[in-house]
């Protein structure tokens, strides 16, 4: 594989946002070698991904220089325009203006709230809840089909402790993305505390658990293999079984059964220094 | 001596008896009729190909208005697509908020606009503009092969420019012989108009090889653009329709016995 192909695939996968510093550097090397190389044996398409990477790498590794000639680059192919071109400006301009004048950049460059992305996310970090709330949901009656913002909301609301609210924004992400198997071992999560905290009487709570297993058994069979929808399972069942009135003992028996098996397996196939498997042995305790 | 003097006779009658070419080129219609049409034409090519990029206008940026109403309209299809995934409480109060606002037309980008017609309004600037474009993508094609065609045929017309090295059958001298009256000249002789013709049609590849595959040195794929331009889409139409299917859709859980899927080996 190619040097270009590796880092379109890199650019298609975003995998800079999660990268740690060491590998963000070296990739951010291998991207300026071929950017730097004015080879242009790929597609514009192909190019372009890259070089928008390139901004990204450059900002994370604090090299401003090479930012803006990157930026420079796009605006010149793309016009300053469109709304991802004004995204770049406006991650540039936040990188290195002072607050002040990038709030004034904000007032003057955003069009149709393009940039307002950017300008509230500072919102979440000064504590504003109530008002980083309101410009979720404002941005969510704009583009509803936004799966990242209703899940940014829904842990909002989690956090918040309203769970019947954050449960149904993590819905909306499942019709977005149908088969994200993650999303629903977070609202089988949701679901258990709501239970846990309900004062409606033990039924609602029960009805409310065995809707949790629902929900890790369909992560669990999108993702066989995954740690926490077992572990729900296994937790959230064990917690019912404790209840004599249970309608369906012998079928949570068997799952609760099945996930410690599972659960076993998984724990000895993976690394002990894996988070998930160190709670995974934790529960099984 | 008699047997070697009848063999030369055998060779020579030999040499009459193979096709002796019936014309002569003269090497100089190569230089100065063949190649300066050749060149004259790529170049035509190349420069139609760079005047179209350079003139092409950017895509219109979408406002906030119509990017809302995309954005609704690919959320009721993800909606009724992926329902499976909501309760049945959570489906029915989704869909009970969207509809009247659907109907509505809440979400709609000009909810004042009239229903498009299908033939293009010249009072709307809009749509004025579209004509415009296509009326100059017309005479960017048309213009060059009209000056083209006219100096082919006063500069170079009537002559005989290459000799094909296959035979053909006599079908083709319409096509390869253009512009000489000659009845009885052999198909394979292809006359000055013809050899531009034959360019016109297939230096396409060689433009391909030149500009890559997705160039606008021909005219082809041009004109299928201009046939196909956008269609006025009523907007009001689509949100309704769209009210109406998800009013009828029906529901059904995913979650709905999914324990006892996962308990199966």
């Amino acid at each position: 594989m190619g040097i270009e192909k590796f880092l379109f695939r890199c650019a298609r996968e975003a995998s800079y946002y999660t990268l740690e510093p060491e590998r963000l550097e070296r990739l951010y090397k291998l991207s300026s070698s071929f950017v730097d190389s004015g080879y242009k044996g790929v597609s514009d398409t192909e190019y372009y991904t890259i070089l928008e990477q390139h901004f990204y790498l450059s900002i994370l590794t604090e090299r401003d220089n090479d930012a803006k000639l990157a930026l420079q680059r796009i605006v010149d192919k793309f016009g300053s325009e469109g709304s991802r071109v004004s995204i770049l400006r406006g991650v540039y301009a936040q990188a290195t203006f002072t607050p002040d004048k990038f709030t004034e950049f904000v007032k003057k460059e955003s069009r149709d709230g393009d940039l307002a992305t950017l300008e509230f996310v500072s919102f979440k970090t000064d504590g504003k809840w109530t008002e980083y709330t309101a410009r979720l949901v404002e941005l969510l009656d704009k583009d509803p089909t936004s799966g990242e913002t209703w899940a940014e909301l829904g842990e909002i609301y989690a956090i918040a402790g309203n769970f019947s609210e954050a449960i149904k924004a993590f819905s909306q992400v499942l019709v977005v993305y149908p088969y994200a198997y993650n999303i629903f071992a977070r609202i089988g999560e949701l679901l258990h505390s709501q239970a846990t905290t309900v004062k409606d009487g033990i039924q609602v709570s029960m009805d409310q658990m065995s809707e949790s297993v629902a929900n890790f058994c369909r992560s669990v069979e999108l993702c066989p293999s995954y740690i926490r929808g077992w572990a729900g399972i296994y937790v959230v069942c064990t917690k019912l079984l404790q209840w004599p009135k249970l309608a369906e003992q012998e079928l949570y028996k068997k799952l609760q059964e099945k996930a410690k098996a599972k659960l076993e397996a998984l724990a000895k196939k993976g690394n002990a220094r894996n988070p998930e498997v160190a709670a995974a042995l934790e529960i099984l305790k | 001596m008699a047997s070697s003097r009848a063999r030369d006779l055998q060779t020579l009658l030999a040499d009459n008896q193979m096709a002796v070419p019936d014309l002569f080129l003269d090497p100089d219609l190569r230089t100065w009729v063949l190649a300066p049409i050749l060149v004259v034409m790529i170049l035509v090519g190349l420069t139609r190909h760079y005047i179209t990029v350079s003139s092409r206008p950017s895509p219109p940026l979408l406002k906030g208005k119509d990017k809302r109403q995309q954005a609704y309209l690919r959320y009721s299809s993800l909606l009724l697509k992926h329902s499976f995934n909501l309760s049945e409480y959570q489906f029915n109060s989704t869909v009970q908020a969207l509809v009247p606002k659907f109907r509505g037309g809440e979400y709609l980008a000009n909810p004042d606009s009239k229903p498009a017609s299908g033939m293009p309004d010249l009072s709307d600037p809009s749509s004025l503009e579209g004509v415009t474009k296509m009326a100059r993508t017309q005479i960017v094609n048309i213009v060059p092969q009209a000056i083209l065609m006219s100096w082919v045929s006063s500069f170079f017309g009537g002559l005989v420019v290459l000799k094909l090295p296959f035979p053909l059958t006599w079908r083709f001298k319409e096509m390869l012989q253009s512009g000489i009256q000659t009845a009885d000249l052999d198909v394979r002789w292809v006359s000055s108009i013809s050899w531009y013709i034959l360019l016109l049609m297939g230096l396409s590849s060689v433009y391909a090889l030149l500009l890559g595959g997705n160039n606008s040195a021909s005219q082809q794929q041009q004109q299928q653009q201009q046939l196909f331009g956008a269609p006025g889409v009523d907007f009001k139409k689509l949100f309704s329709a769209e009210a109406d299917s998800m009013e009828l859709a029906t529901h059904k859980s995913v979650l709905r016995g999914v324990q006892s899927r996962v308990l199966e080996p």
